[in-house]
């Protein structure tokens, strides 16, 4: 810079900002500070020393700006890069806020201070690395405990966020974010009656709360299947006194219609909105908000119907709606039809464009390559048994470990994901958990419009499977059950895998209550319709089930049996037949609805009531139902009843037992009815999916829709007869049926392993 | 006019057939039904459904009114938990609003006794008291294609509303449906009260044509069905000639289309249907009344309108379309109860769509021919001198011939302009240029002393020693038929337009009019002068047609639709 001897000195700049800023003119400061000869490049020391005045004074605004000149000017370093990087943080800017402080103090900063704003930033950006910093810091800050709590939860470390949440509620008693997340933490680890209690807990004591608290309480409540409760609450929200109709308030009424099913009367109360629109009296917030929710559930149509009426649904669902444009069928006049509109959804408009993908016929392979095994979770089930049993029996065929990557969308143990973990890692395979692949994958611009318009479960599902699908590049992909098959389906079919196999593991898909299945049930016939793809299912009831439901040609799913590995289900010690001994009768079933524990509960005290042999019971299982169980167990009388969580090994499972009973209302292919039957105990369970298919010839298929008394007196009928006889038979003849090497042998063959090396796959 | 002062609001799923038909029963009853949102402190307030209900919960009820839920079964979208939940629902919603006066009402017994079960309330049953009633039609609707079947002809079935098609249908359900339209269509095949009579009221929707062929002909029958007794006749007008009608005496809502408004069509589709049921649920006409090649599908949107009532839709269809044109507007025929054809004099060469098309569905509508409809009423011919005085033609020195080429014929036809200009300068012939209300566009060409800005025209024919005009409909018609001297027929080929050329040589064929369509200029000059060689020779033409107005026998038609439907039993 040339010297210019009218302009006034660094040190009178300095005295004037000192002046100024003391009167309380940091405007003025500011200005005096511009207009000088002397930028944030050349003197830094004047400009940090403007924005420390400013932040001193309250002046923030001022501060950042004095702050973003050092930015640009390159010379920002020190507090002052603490102070902005806080500021970004504070606006939600966590990729700026992470990169400003790597650029002063690295990714391990030794600063106290630094470190725990670093950890800040990084909550925004890899929350994983940030908890590593945060999770020992002991802070009065409120938010940034939240925060952590959140990184948290969405690392899966629910007991962690737990523990941190009762410590802030004790220090921060009626605050609501404290208890909103407590209720949540409850949820997602599975306590669904202690959340409900929560949620109600916060219903009544926090006004702000008591929206979101009704329609988490109906939401929780339905998934209990409890409808009463969950229409009680669901009516409590309808028909709030005094309501805000505030945009929140009112989108809240609207999630909850659609989530109880409620469509035509969420299409009434949207058409009505709409026309208020016209008077200016809605938000356009509301109209985001639906519109977002919307477009995640896949009614597309219904979005462009807001479209085309002219309501502020947002940039995001134009700009989606003009992604889908080309998918979206005319519908003329039927377009300003709601009904009409909310019929057109995605995945179904998808649906031309995934079948224009298909090959005109399946690849030839090599048999040398990799097979991909995709599972939702490794949770305590019986599907998820199987598919562990599949990879064990596949590995005994000869199938080398290093051949096989196993895929999970979740493992986390505190979710109950990862029952199987540790039995799966013993075998070798490579296990990869989706949840874990924030990469994008790479996809032509066609391709990635087309994802952008599936469903938001369907997408999440996908998009960390095409990512692995790109890197393993294996030559079969094998889905186990509807949610995975259809994701690694579909990523087969984008990703180009030569063999894709999908593996129903249900009975009656038409008839099942899960609402997310209608959605898959068109991409399953698209994919059913390609050369590469071949559905099995595990019973002939079950290949039937699918057939129907999605129009198939008759032996078009293919049946594979599962399998029971006879050492691992051993023959147990024989019953005693006396009358005076007890008879031992055992209940191994997840803890839900549909495994109808309380019928279960009350037939055993049917028997009690009714049998002259003592009967003796035990459950063996785990779920949302606990509490209630243990409830009626106590209500009943039968206190002696044990209830034992967590089992895995079959000799703690099925020993000391006579008689194994299960009264679900919905079942696929029962293990436990294998698994028992294997290691002799006779069978008595109600007659529905493929309950009879697994049952020996002398077990008791009980009708679907019976009572306690009368399933008693059926089971006393059947216990006189035949029921404890000859369980060498009973074992003999399920081994025969359920049999590894049969497994393994026709899962190569569908891959290709098999067609491709001769009889022999490779060892 | 006045209105019942007995308000009872109505809350219904969009396009809820159950709610047209209860609307119309109410009004007939002698309430004013308003739609739920607009009601302003109701005596009332009735719900068609429970969904309807459930989906208001996010609005403010009004107060005090006592409320009825007629209670549905399961439609074709819900399943069986679905419906069930809402029930649910329901029953923890009115439990809470245990203090209001709340009834519940179900369409058949089943429905009654099992939302009655969920809910563990009496529920009433909303066609107690009523018998069936045999209709002249008997159709079968089809719930998965959306369709009905009449041995006449199909329809979609939300082609009419439902308050409309019980006046004329009984209907059975194809197998399959869901257990809501089984109650619903039972309910509907159930006799129901007709209203007070009273002189029937009439909506008329003109388009915006080229010409004003259509507001002419629309003027024409709702001047006959004035003179039959009809009641208020009120007019729904895009075409800019809104102020002949008005001038005529009738109550007329001017209309601007998507295009003269320049938005999107779908926008303007939304305000149309909008402000067209406001003016269909204040008016309660006993019909709909269009002129046009189609049926706008804003009208028949409108029309499905809840608090409608069951106005018929009446499709005044010309014929004589340009050959090989677009057809499928004729689908829209089964929107219409009667699709009346204005005969036209050279219906034998009609080669166009209205001849040759089949359309798939015609519905229930009933087709018509009726003698050509020209207008009478102001129209009818002034003897010579009384019609040159009225115009203010003293000059007898020449013959006097009038030109009508239709709206900015100067710009479309300079051709042809030129070529009369130059012929009536030979034949010492004066041409009086009739301008068009709708032409925008001057000529240099002629003096305006020469030019006649009247209408209708028909009463100043006599003024004239011979016409040479355009060969639209009314043109046509009127002059054919009100006139001896010498005509020439100048067809206007507008892809708009009807086939004017196939008209104007149909005349010639017949000997009834001389047809300008020469190839050269010296042709169209030699046609011309052999023309105008006729206002010498005082020539006097006999044979041609004479027939009675069709707009009479359109309006006896209309009426005879209007009277209460036709019951067998």
């Amino acid at each position: 810079m040339l010297y210019d001897s009218s302009a006034p000195s660094v040190a009178q700049v300095r005295s004037r900002i000192l002046q100024l800023c003391q009167k309380g003119d940091h405007l003025l400061a500011y200005a005096a500070l511009s207009g000088s000869p002397y930028d944030a490049e050349n003197h830094p020391g004047l400009w940090e020393l403007l924005a420390r005045q400013c932040e001193a004074a309250g002046a923030g605004d001022l501060a950042r700006r004095a702050r973003e000149a050092l930015l640009s000017a390159g010379t920002l370093h020190g507090g002052q890069a603490l102070a902005h990087t806080a500021y970004l943080i504070e606006i939600g800017d966590f990729v700026s806020a992470t990169t400003l402080i790597e650029a002063q103090f690295g990714t391990d900063p030794q600063d106290e201070t630094a470190r725990i704003i670093y950890g800040k930033a990084l909550l925004g950006t890899d929350p994983a690395k940030g908890l590593r910093l945060l999770e020992g810091l002991e802070t009065d800050d409120l938010i940034l405990s939240l925060r952590i709590v959140d990184a948290l939860r969405q690392n899966s470390r629910f007991q962690a966020a737990a523990r941190r949440l009762a410590d802030l509620a004790e220090r921060h008693p009626g605050e609501a974010r404290i208890a909103t997340r407590q209720a949540r933490v409850q949820e997602q680890q599975g306590g669904w009656a202690e959340a409900i209690q929560s949620w109600l807990k916060i219903v009544d004591e926090i006004p702000s709360q008591r929206v979101p608290g009704l329609l988490k309480v109906a939401f929780l409540q339905k998934r209990f299947e409890n409808t009463e409760n969950a229409t009680e609450s669901a009516a409590e929200l309808l028909t709030l006194e005094n309501p805000t109709r505030s945009a929140s308030e009112l989108a809240a009424q609207i999630e909850l219609l659609d989530m109880l099913g409620q469509e035509r009367a969420m299409l009434a109360a949207m058409h009505r909105l709409a026309r208020e629109s016209a008077h200016g009296t809605v938000s356009p917030a509301l109209w985001e908000q639906i519109a977002a929710s919307q477009v995640d559930a896949g009614r597309i149509g219904l979005v462009d119907w807001m479209a085309k009426l002219g309501l502020p649904i947002g940039v995001t669902a134009h700009a989606l709606l003009e992604a889908a444009r080309d998918y979206l069928p005319d519908l003329g006049r039927a377009a300003r039809d709601i009904h009409a509109a909310a019929q057109i959804k995605s995945p179904e408009i998808l649906l031309p464009a995934f079948k224009a993908m298909a090959p005109e016929r399946a690849r030839p392979v090599s048999g040398l390559g990799n097979i991909l095994l995709v599972n939702a979770t490794l949770a305590a089930g019986g599907a998820e048994r199987q598919f562990v049993m599949l990879i064990r029996a596949l590995l005994k065929s000869g199938l080398p470990a290093d051949r096989i990557s196993v895929a999970l969308f979740s493992t986390a143990e505190e979710r109950g994901h990862a029952h199987f973990l540790s039995e799966l890692t013993a075998l070798g395979v490579r296990i990869h958990d989706l949840d874990a692949i924030s990469d994008t994958p790479t996809l032509r611009p066609e391709v990635q419009q087309v994802l952008a318009l599936l469903p938001a479960r369907i997408r999440a599902d996908l998009l960390p499977l095409i990512t692995l699908c790109q890197s393993e590049r294996p030559m079969a992909i094998h889905g186990w059950q509807d949610r995975s098959s259809v994701a690694a389906g579909l990523a087969g079919l984008l990703t180009d895998i030569p063999r894709i196999v999908m593996s129903a593991r249900n009975m009656e898909p038409a008839k099942r209550a899960d609402p997310n299945l209608p959605m898959l049930r068109g991409l399953y016939r698209t994919l059913c319709a390609m050369p590469q793809v071949t559905l099995t299912v595990n019973s002939e009831a079950g290949a039937r089930g699918y057939e129907d439901w999605l129009d198939l040609g008759h032996n078009q799913a293919k049946v594979i049996h599962n399998a029971i590995d006879g050492a691992a289900f051993p023959l147990l010690p024989q019953a005693n037949d006396a009358q005076s001994a007890p008879l031992r009768i055992l209940g191994v079933f997840r803890f839900a609805a549909n495994k109808r524990p309380e019928l279960w509960l009350r037939t055993i005290a049917a028997l009690r009531a009714k049998s002259s042999r003592p009967i003796q019971a035990r459950l063996v299982g785990s779920g949302p139902f606990l509490d209630r169980i243990i409830e009626l167990r106590n209500e009943l009388g039968l206190h002696d009843i044990e209830i034992a969580q967590s089992l895995s090994r079959p000799d703690e499972i099925y020993c000391e037992a006579d008689v194994l009973l299960l009264m679900s209302r919905v079942e696929g292919t029962p293990n436990v009815v294998i698994e028992a039957q294997c290691s002799g105990l006779a069978v008595a369970a109600c007659d529905v999916g493929g309950v009879r298919e697994a049952l020996h010839d002398d077990g008791l298929a009980l009708p679907a829709e019976i009572g306690p008394d009368m399933a008693a007196d059926q089971i006393l009928d059947w216990l006189d007869t035949r029921a404890l006889s000859n369980p060498e038979v009973r074992r003999a003849a399920i081994l025969g049926k359920y049999d590894m090497a049969s497994l393994a042998m026709l899962t190569l063959g569908l891959y290709g392993v098999v067609e491709a090396e001769g009889e022999e796959p490779d060892a | 006019m006045t209105f019942p002062e007995k308000t009872v609001a109505i809350g219904a799923e969009p396009n809820d057939p159950l709610a047209t038909i209860l609307g119309c029963d109410l009004a007939a009853e002698g309430w004013n039904p308003m739609p739920l949102e607009r009601a302003e402190a109701p005596a009332s307030v009735l719900f068609t459904s429970q969904t309807a209900f459930l989906g208001s919960l996010l609005f403010d009820l009004p107060e005090t009114a006592p409320i009825e839920i007629v209670l549905r079964r399961a439609t074709a979208t819900q399943s069986a938990s679905e419906w069930a939940t809402g029930l649910h629902l329901l029953r923890q919603v009115l439990r809470r609003h245990g203090d209001r006066p709340i009834t519940l009402s179900a369409l058949s017994d089943t429905a009654a006794r099992e939302a009655g079960a969920i809910l563990q309330r009496d529920v009433g049953l909303r066609s107690d008291g009523l018998d069936p009633e045999i209709r002249l039609a008997h159709g079968v609707i089809h719930e998965a294609r959306d369709e009905i079947v009449f041995p006449q002809g199909r329809m979609q079935a939300s082609a009419w509303n439902w308050a409309r098609l019980r006046r004329r249908a009984n209907l059975n359900v194809a197998t399959g449906a869901s257990d809501d339209l089984h109650d619903l269509v039972s309910f509907m095949n159930l006799a129901r009260s007709e209203p007070e009579p009273r002189a029937p009221r009439f909506l008329f929707v003109v388009p915006n044509g080229v010409g004003l062929g259509h507001l002419t002909r629309m003027l024409a029958i709702a001047d006959s069905l004035r003179a039959q007794g009809a009641g208020e006749v009120r007019f729904w007008c895009f075409s800019q000639g809104a102020g002949i009608i008005q001038a005529a005496g009738y109550g007329v809502h001017y209309r601007m289309t998507a295009r003269h408004l320049q938005c999107p069509p779908g926008d303007w589709h939304g305000w149309e249907v909008a402000a067209l049921q406001a003016v269909l649920e204040q008016l309660r006409p006993e019909a709909v009344v269009l002129d046009g090649s189609a049926i706008d599908l804003a009208v028949t949107e409108a029309l499905r309108g809840t608090l409608c009532c069951a106005p018929e839709l009446i499709w005044i269809r010309r014929a004589m379309w340009q050959k090989g044109g677009a057809a499928e507007g004729l689908e829209g025929g089964q929107f219409a109860s009667l699709i009346l054809e204005p005969g036209d004099l050279a219906a034998e060469d009609d080669t166009g769509a209205t001849v040759t098309y089949k359309p798939a569905r015609t519905g229930l509508s009933k087709f018509s021919v009726t003698p050509p409809v020209t207008l009478t009423l102001g129209n009818t011919p002034l003897p010579r001198r009384e019609a040159r005085r009225a115009l203010g033609l003293r000059s007898f020195t020449r013959k006097l011939c009038l030109v009508s080429l239709g709206g900015d014929a100067f710009s479309r036809q300079q051709t042809a302009v030129e070529q009369i200009l130059a012929a009536a300068r030979r034949a010492n012939v004066r041409l009086i240029w009739a301008r068009s209300p709708l032409a925008r566009i001057p000529s240099d060409l002629i003096d305006d002393t020469d030019m006649l800005h009247v209408y209708p025209l028909g009463r100043f024919f006599e003024a004239f020693d011979g016409a040479i005009s355009a060969c639209g409909y009314n043109s046509f018609h009127e002059l054919l038929q009100n006139t001896t001297y010498p005509l020439m027929f100048v067809p206007v080929q507008h892809q708009k337009l009807d086939d004017q050329a196939a008209r104007a040589r149909y005349a010639a064929k017949q000997g009834w009019a001389d047809c300008l369509e020469a190839e050269s200029p010296q042709a169209m000059a030699a046609q011309l002068d052999a023309f105008f060689a006729q206002f010498k020779a005082s020539a006097t033409a006999t044979t041609r047609p004479r027939v009675r107005n069709g707009s009479v026998e359109m309006a006896e038609r209309i009426m005879a639709l209007v009277e209460p439907a036709e019951v067998l039993a």
